[in-house]
């Protein structure tokens, strides 16, 4: 590992190498620790966590939803940046693309504990189902990540050769090679981008398409899923960018930031209305498939989330960011990120619970749990209030820990910084 | 077999077929399928039957696999299709008892306090040993008849409860009575029709044209039975349910009269008495078969005897007609003749059949007539006046006034207004008036009545106000019609003497309540109660501490007992209170005979598995402790098997005609009975007198009950008379009067549950994890919230005998002012307290002390009959986790317990 | 121990001929009738499944919800106490949500319309449970747990990770039998046969009693058929 540290480390001080030493320790921990969990979860099966029949997803899906979300920032930034020439988000694209190849890997990875059979994944290449939308958003998760990495390679590659690194494949610091990278990320970028709608949309479509649950059998799921993955895409990307710019890893002006400032601000303002309008769609017959759900989420126990989601996920971050002279300031537009990415994970954490946390035939004495109940308690349940278990936490915070430690060691390790070696004159237009 | 092979093959085909369908999905998916593979194999299937204390009495098949039961299913075999499946979640669930954590595998001897629950195991050969030296020594030392032996209703297994009653006969034990201490003995029955009890098969349910279920809830009580009234339903018939508490029954009902507990009588006698104003009543039926014409003498009450009156003051006109009056009796046989009555002339009981003659008043000629017991009906030429009074010369040359008996049941009649019933049963007269009318409107029409009216200290009242409702309509006697009283498995169907007498040696019997609180003043002088008191208790298939009235009385009397022995094949709170346990086998594990009321099916159980752990059969266990007290007893009269015990009944024939143990090993076996069983039809048929023989009671035993040997509405024994109970009539609950209603404002109903059978399948995990097996207590929203009740709270329930404590369960269902808790919890699923039955009654009522036969003329117990308060503990969600966390914390009595019952 | 025979061929001949399943046509289509009027709530049709299916503990594949406030509890219907039972298994839809969403195929519709489910083919990730309008699939969340602590029933265990549901009692379909819940329903509420055969009496009751679908108007076109309670007819004469 060292190896591989050094030369990035080589500028860092005594101080900050104790500090990321500390943080790789940590995050190493959380990776042992996540590990040991979800040992303990196959021993004893997912009667470890606090899913049952009544609510038969939980945090696992949950933050692989959110995960896809958050993945998408990357592309787009990328992308956009490419199709709709916005050249000052430049500095960060290298960020953007590596921040959406951890992030979707962190997804895929979320899934292998949530299922009960992780002995029988191979059954998914094996006997694959065309019909099921699952099917579908992991062939779309794979091809996304592929993607993204080739994203990551192509804008260091050069870089790479330059420092001789065998990651380079070879390839030369040529102008001959810089072009082709240029050309290449076009087509990545002509690809990148409906990929991620692709991502993002059919990820919604494992929801959307449900019959079962009302609320969540509606056409908006898709635009809805892409909008917040804009809002937690942006809005995270902005964080690791001011993150690793104190490492002195980027660089870039302050202005980048308000201008992605702009972008979430505008990105929430879509993201709310979408909310707003599916919220009224439900909520308007008074009562029903649709209405129950939903004024549940509005009253129901769960209510406090979703009020959260709406003040804290969308109102504030939304003025913070439209005031001008606080969306200059780079500490006011993080602290609007920080809200809107927790914002998001609230939204995902409503979908999921809200869709699935009662009986869909709604009579006494609902349905069986799924585990023998305690002495003198029915074994059945109309409506079920999840709270994830320790050992759901502990397992996705391993699984977590291990993508923040690929991007550490990636940051610390890849050329993020723009323009280390040869480039054209024309170099981003 | 045939359609069966080619259905087989149609299962094969389509399970190849099923590739092609998922290839639909995709030509991977499909890949690699393993489809439907046959039934797991099984060591045999074994049919035997469910036998609870529940009258179902269910052909089950026992599916056993490496020597342990599998799977219990319906074996769904009778002749009869409509009886098929036959059998209810609990039966089926059985193999979670035979082989449950609560099933008792070895003998035990007690080494803690009595009730700790502490035991040791131990070796049959000690705890014989012991029992029989114990039993020995109280009868050297307080007399045999100091043991009191308690098994509950027979029905259930004749071979192995009967072992009891032939251990009784051989050592002069004493048999304790069920179907009276039950409360299931409806009195009104022997008062009325001189029988123990009588009823239609189940099956006769569906030729109804009206159902008036009064306390009675089959959809949960007569689970295999209860398709029979959806049939009558579908063919138009009209249901009609009284009940106090919206049961599951009332919800399938026409009409749900929710009436004041224990008023059932007020109600009977309304209807009774609409249907005489409006003169829609069957006069012929009432002259024909009942004591309505007989003249009563208004100075003395008694009946007017044809030998009292002086000579020439009533024309004999001879035997009755041909045929009865109106078209009943076709099937008599010719006049003169008198109708053969089964065992009537046995030899061997002293008593005669009463023969009285009596007399009625012929309106034709103005002039009294002698009307005989010998053949039912009314001579012909003779109009039997019901009404009027008229004055006969006695032997003695006075005058007396007479009037036909049935004026005087008028008399009571008349003051039985819909207005006066309203007030006292909570039901409204137009209510009363419309049910009269349309029961009165069809025929034929089924009075069932069940323990919620019968369980009560008056309940004789009551039954005999609807026997009345049956008479007045013609119903009696009639497939699709009758007035039945379904409770117990009481019934004795075949002679059992061979095997439960030692020739003509029987068991001495004294009725069980007696053993809970003594003898009473007023008890009958032919009852054997034993000079010394009761000094050992010997229980068996039954829960006594939990199921038995007055629970807290019963442990006084417990604690002058000198040993209590318990034969169960669960660890119940009964045996728990045992200084010895001994393991029984459950009816997969052993032989035995049995039948019901419900159904005419003869049935046996066989032995599917060898008994579990060291659990035996019982009749093993009294062989062995007879052969250790009196070996030449064994060899005389034990050394026998329950098959040959089985054969000896079979062969005494009286509706066992040519049965064998071979047709009842492959299946049930009708009886000869009429198709289909219908009460008292051979009176009606046939104008054999009443009443038809009760077994095992000899015919004139119960024939003593109706000297008239007619239907006897009024009744002429003194203490009828001193308590105003002639004619039928209604008195109020009688713990109003033990328990003042101002503070004990809660009628406390304690029915049965559709999930347990009393308190056996309590332990079922299955049906737990549906009910959560805590004790609900069922209250009005408005009941509860007078008292500060919250849905789930822990309640207690007290009055001067006990209390008990379970959970508040608020619904509409039930009835403002009374509180439902089921019987039959165990106390590890009460909030506190033994059960439900430290608050229940064991007061005798002395009308069920004027004659004595056991389980027929009995005081019959009051369950229903039971006031109390409600109040709040505490929270459910406590209680529960107290409960859950330390059962037996939770079993413990209340502290105010003791008080009440040392205090 | 004595060798092992096919409970079938086991039974006593009447207990055999009561539950054999009336003669299908060529090619059946199976259904069941559960009638509601008929249905008295006593579970013995979901006992008896779970007894044949060796179910755990914590899991019914069949179970009876009240039509009321709570279990067996009437509720007030315009000033008048109503309660019914709905007894509630898989609807081995024509058209099944939860098949479409399985990844693997592990759950999938068989030619004669019984929805199927391979314990061996389950990955675990309860997609279909997400999918089922009827909320009658239930999950091995952990080793199957049993009350008499050894394997019951006439089906092999599911193993712990894996779906599993009501089979229609497949099993026993092969062997010519009806499914154990409407041999055992001791109401005779439950009817069980071929829909493809107009004259069949699952074919003939859902004509002559217009048997209806439970939540229809989710398109999932069940093929358990309910035969709704009757009107009371009160005590007018
Ligand atoms: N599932 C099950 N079945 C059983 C039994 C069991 O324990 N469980 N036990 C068997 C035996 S031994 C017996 S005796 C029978 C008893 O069974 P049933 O004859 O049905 O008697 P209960 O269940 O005691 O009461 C029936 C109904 O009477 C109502 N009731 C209570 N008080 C009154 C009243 O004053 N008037 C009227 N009109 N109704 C009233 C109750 O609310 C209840 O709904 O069941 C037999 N079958
Ligand atoms: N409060 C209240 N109390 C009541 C009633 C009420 O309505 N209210 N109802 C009364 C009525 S009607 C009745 S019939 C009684 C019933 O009272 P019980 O018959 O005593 O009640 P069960 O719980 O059925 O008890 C039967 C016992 O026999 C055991 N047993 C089963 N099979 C065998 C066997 O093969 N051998 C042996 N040795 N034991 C066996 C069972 O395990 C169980 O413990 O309850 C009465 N108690
Ligand atoms: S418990 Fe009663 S009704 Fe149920 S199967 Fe046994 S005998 Fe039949
Ligand atoms: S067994 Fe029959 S009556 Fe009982 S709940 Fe099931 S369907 Fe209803
Ligand atoms: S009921 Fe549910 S599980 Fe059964 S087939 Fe329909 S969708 Fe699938
Ligand atoms: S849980 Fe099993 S059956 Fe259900 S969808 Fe997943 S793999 Fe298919
Ligand atoms: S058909 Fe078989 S599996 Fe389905 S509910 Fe009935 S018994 Fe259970
Ligand atoms: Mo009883």
């Amino acid at each position: 590992m060292s190896t591989v540290v050094t030369p990035a480390a080589a500028p860092a001080e005594g101080r900050e190498r104790r500090a990321l030493r500390l943080w790789i320790g940590l995050l190493a921990l959380g990776i042992a620790v996540g590990l040991g969990a979800w040992v303990y979860q196959l021993a004893n099966g997912l009667a470890a966590t606090n899913m049952r029949n009544p609510m038969m997803w939980g945090l696992y899906i949950t933050m692989f939803m959110y995960f896809v979300g958050l993945s998408a920032g990357g592309l787009i930034v990328a992308s956009a940046g490419r199709l709709f020439g916005a050249k000052q988000l430049k500095p960060v694209v290298r960020i953007a693309v590596l921040e959406a190849t951890v992030a979707v890997m962190i997804a895929a990875l979320l899934l292998l504990p949530d299922i009960g059979r992780p002995d029988r994944a191979w059954h998914l290449l094996r006997y694959p189902q065309l019909m099921s939308p699952l099917i579908w958003d992991l062939t779309i998760v794979t091809v996304y990540f592929l993607i993204s990495a080739t994203y990551v390679w192509v804008y260091t590659r050069s870089d790479l050769a330059a420092r001789g690194s065998r990651l380079a494949l070879g390839t030369g610091t040529s102008l001959a090679d810089a072009r082709r990278d240029e050309r290449l990320k076009g087509v990545l970028a002509a690809v990148g981008l409906p990929a991620a709608i692709l991502l993002h949309s059919i990820t919604a479509w494992i929801f959307g398409l449900q019959i079962a649950r009302g609320f969540w059998y509606s056409a908006i799921m898709a635009p809805l899923f892409i909008a917040s993955a804009l809002v937690s895409g942006t809005a995270l990307m902005i964080v690791l960018a001011l993150i690793v710019r104190r490492t002195g890893k980027v660089g870039f002006k302050d202005d980048l930031v308000s201008y992605l400032g702009g972008m979430l601000a505008v990105f929430i303002a879509v993201e709310a209305f979408l909310v707003f309008s599916e919220m009224l769609t439900a909520a308007y017959p008074g009562a029903g498939f649709e209405a129950d759900p939903a004024r549940r989420l509005l009253t129901g126990p769960y209510a406090g989330f979703f009020w959260f989601e709406v003040v804290a996920g969308l109102v504030v971050p939304f003025v913070l960011l439209v005031v001008k002279r606080l969306r200059a300031d780079p500490r006011w537009v993080a602290a609007a990120s920080v809200l809107a990415v927790a914002g998001i994970l609230i939204h995902r954490v409503n979908i999921v619970l809200n869709g699935l946390s009662y009986a869909t035939v709604p009579f006494p004495p609902g349905v069986p749990i799924g585990t023998a109940p305690p002495e003198g308690a029915t074994a059945f349940a109309l409506s079920y209030f999840y709270s994830p278990a320790l050992i759901e936490y502990l397992v996705a915070g391993g699984v977590i820990c291990f993508g923040a430690l690929v991007f550490t060691l990636a940051a610390l390790w890849l050329p993020l910084r723009e323009g280390g070696a040869a480039r054209l004159p024309d170099a981003g237009s | 077999m045939k359609a069966t092979r080619r259905q087989f093959l149609v299962g094969a085909g389509v399970a190849a077929g099923s590739a092609a369908a998922a290839g639909a999905l995709g030509p991977l998916a499909s890949a690699g399928r393993d489809d439907v593979q046959p039934s797991l194999p099984v060591d045999r299937v074994v049919r035997t039957t469910c036998s609870p204390n529940c009258t179902g009495s269910c052909g089950q098949l026992a599916f056993v696999r490496d020597g342990r039961v599998v799977k219990v299913q319906q074996a769904a075999d009778y002749p009869d299709a409509a009886y098929n499946p036959r059998g209810c979640m609990k039966g089926i669930s059985y193999h979670l008892l035979i082989h449950g954590p609560d099933r008792i595998q070895t003998p035990l001897v007690r080494t803690g306090e009595r009730g700790s629950g502490e035991f040791r195991e131990a070796t049959w050969d000690e705890v014989l040993e012991k029992i029989a030296g114990e039993l020995q020594r109280i009868g050297d030392e307080w007399g045999w008849d100091a043991v009191h032996v308690f098994s509950q209703v027979p029905g259930s297994g004749y071979i192995q409860k009967g072992a009891a009653y032939r251990a009784c006969a051989a050592l002069g034990m004493v048999h304790g009575t069920s179907f009276d201490f039950n409360g299931d003995l409806p009195m009104g029955m022997p008062i009325t029709f001189g029988v123990q009890n009588a009823e239609h098969e189940s099956k006769d349910w569906a030729n109804s044209r009206f159902i008036l279920l009064i306390g009675a809830n089959p959809l949960e009580t007569r689970i295999p039975d209860v398709h029979f009234i959806h049939d009558a339903v579908e063919r138009g018939a009209r249901l009609v349910v009284v009940d106090p508490t919206f049961s599951s029954t009332a919800a399938k009902a026409d009409a749900w009269v929710q009436i004041k507990p224990g008023t059932d009588a007020a109600f009977g006698l309304a209807l009774c008495n609409r249907i005489v104003a409006r003169d829609l009543a069957d006069w012929d039926f009432m002259r024909t078969y009942t004591d309505a014409p007989l003249l009563v003498r208004t100075d003395t009450g008694k009946r007017l005897r044809a030998d009292e009156l002086a000579a020439g003051e009533a024309r004999d006109p001879g035997p009755a007609a041909g045929v009865g009056l109106g078209d009943y009796g076709r099937q008599a046989p010719p006049a003169g003749t008198v109708p053969g009555t089964p065992a009537a002339q046995s030899p061997a009981h002293g008593v005669p059949l009463p023969n009285d003659r009596y007399v009625a008043w012929d309106t034709v000629r103005g002039e009294a007539a002698v009307i005989g017991t010998e053949r039912l009906g009314i001579p012909a030429g003779v109009d039997a006046a019901l009404d009027g009074e008229y004055e006969v010369k006695l032997a003695d040359g006075s005058r007396v006034t007479v009037t036909p008996g049935f004026a005087l049941v008028r008399a009571e009649l008349d003051g039985w207004t819909p207005e006066r019933a309203a007030e006292i049963t909570g039901v409204p007269v137009e209510t009363i008036v419309r049910v009269a009318d349309a029961f009165a409107a069809e025929r034929p029409a089924a009075v069932i009545m069940g323990g919620g009216s019968n369980h009560w200290f008056h309940g004789d009242l009551t039954g005999r106000a609807f026997a009345l409702l049956a008479s007045l309509t013609g119903n009696v006697g009639r497939s699709g019609g009758g007035f039945s009283v379904y409770v117990g498995q009481y019934k004795v169907r075949v002679d059992t003497s061979p095997w439960w007498a030692l020739g003509e040696t029987k068991a001495k019997i004294v009725p069980s309540v007696y053993f809970v609180r003594g003898r009473t003043e007023t008890m009958h002088e032919t009852v054997p109660y034993p000079e010394n008191g009761f000094k050992a208790l010997i229980c068996t298939f039954a829960n006594m501490f939990l199921q038995a009235m007055d629970v807290n009385r019963l442990h006084k009397t417990l604690d002058g007992c000198e040993l209590v022995v318990v034969v169960d094949h669960q660890m119940t709170d009964t045996a728990k209170w045992a200084d010895i346990v001994l393991p029984a086998a459950t009816w997969y594990e052993k032989t035995d005979l049995t039948a019901t009321p419900l159904h005419p099916y003869l049935q046996i159980q066989q032995e599917a598995i060898p008994p579990v752990g060291e659990s035996r059969p019982e009749l093993w266990m009294w062989q062995e402790i007879v052969k250790r007290i009196d070996p030449a007893l064994f060899e005389e009269y034990f050394d026998v098997t329950a098959e040959e015990a089985i054969e000896a009944m079979l062969a005494q024939g009286e509706g066992t005609e040519g049965i064998t143990l071979e047709q009842l090993k492959a299946g049930p076996v009708r009886l000869d009975v009429p198709d289909p069983d219908v009460a008292f039809v051979r009176q009606v048929e046939e104008l054999v007198p009443f009443p038809p023989q009760s077994l095992p009671a000899p015919l004139e035993a119960t024939a003593a009950f109706i000297p008239t040997r007619r239907a006897e509405f009024y009744k002429e024994e003194d203490r009828f008379l001193e308590l105003g109970e002639a004619v039928p009539t209604y008195k109020p609950p009688h713990d109003d009067e033990v328990h003042d209603p101002a503070e004990y404002p809660i009628a406390l109903l304690s029915p049965h549950s559709k999930w347990r059978i009393h308190s056996s399948y309590a332990n079922v995990a299955w049906l737990n994890e549906i009910t959560g097996g805590r004790a609900p207590v069922l209250l009005h929203p408005s009941t509860a919230g007078e008292r500060g009740i919250g849905e789930g709270d822990l309640v207690e329930l007290r009055n001067t005998r006990g209390s008990v404590r379970a959970w508040a369960h608020l619904t509409p269902a039930a009835r403002p002012g009374s509180a439902t808790l089921f019987e039959g919890w165990w106390s590890r699923q009460l909030g506190g307290g033994k059960s439900v039955n430290e608050l229940t009654s064991s007061e005798v009522n002395p009308i069920h002390e004027i004659h004595y036969v056991a389980n027929m003329w009995c005081p019959s117990t009051g369950w229903k009959d039971c006031r109390c308060e409600v109040t709040r503990i505490g929270d459910g969600i406590d209680a529960e986790i107290a409960a859950a966390a330390a059962p037996d914390v939770a079993a413990a009595p209340a502290p105010s317990v003791q008080e009440v019952t040392h205090g | 121990m004595a060798d092992k025979v096919s409970p079938v061929e086991a039974l006593p001949p009447a207990s055999r001929a009561y539950g054999e399943l009336e003669q299908p046509s060529d090619e059946p289509r199976w259904g069941m009738v559960v009638d509601q009027e008929r249905c008295i709530g006593c579970w013995s049709c979901c006992v008896i499944c779970k007894s044949e299916n060796d179910v755990p503990l914590g899991m019914w594949w069949n179970r009876i919800d009240t039509i009321g406030d709570a279990l067996d509890t009437p509720r007030e219907v315009n000033g008048e106490l109503e309660m019914h039972w709905l007894p509630l298994a898989c609807q081995h839809c024509e058209n099944p949500a939860c098949t479409k969403v399985c990844p693997v195929a592990a759950t999938y519709p068989r030619e004669d319309g019984v929805v199927m489910q391979d314990p061996q083919r389950c990955i675990g990730c309860r997609f279909c449970m997400v999918a089922c309008p009827y909320g009658v699939r239930t999950f091995n969340w952990g080793e199957p747990d049993r009350p008499t602590g050894f394997d019951t029933g006439m089906v092999p265990p599911r193993p712990v990770g894996t779906m599993e549901k009501c089979t229609f009692c497949v099993h026993r379909l092969a062997e010519g039998q009806v499914p154990s819940c409407v041999w055992s329903c001791p109401a005779q509420a439950r009817i069980f046969g071929d829909l493809n055969d107009p004259d069949s009496r699952v074919s003939r009751l859902i004509r002559e009693r217009s048997g209806e679908m439970l939540l229809e108007e989710r398109g999932t076109e069940p093929r358990v058929y309910y035969l709704p309670p009757r009107r009371k007819r009160g005590l007018d004469t």
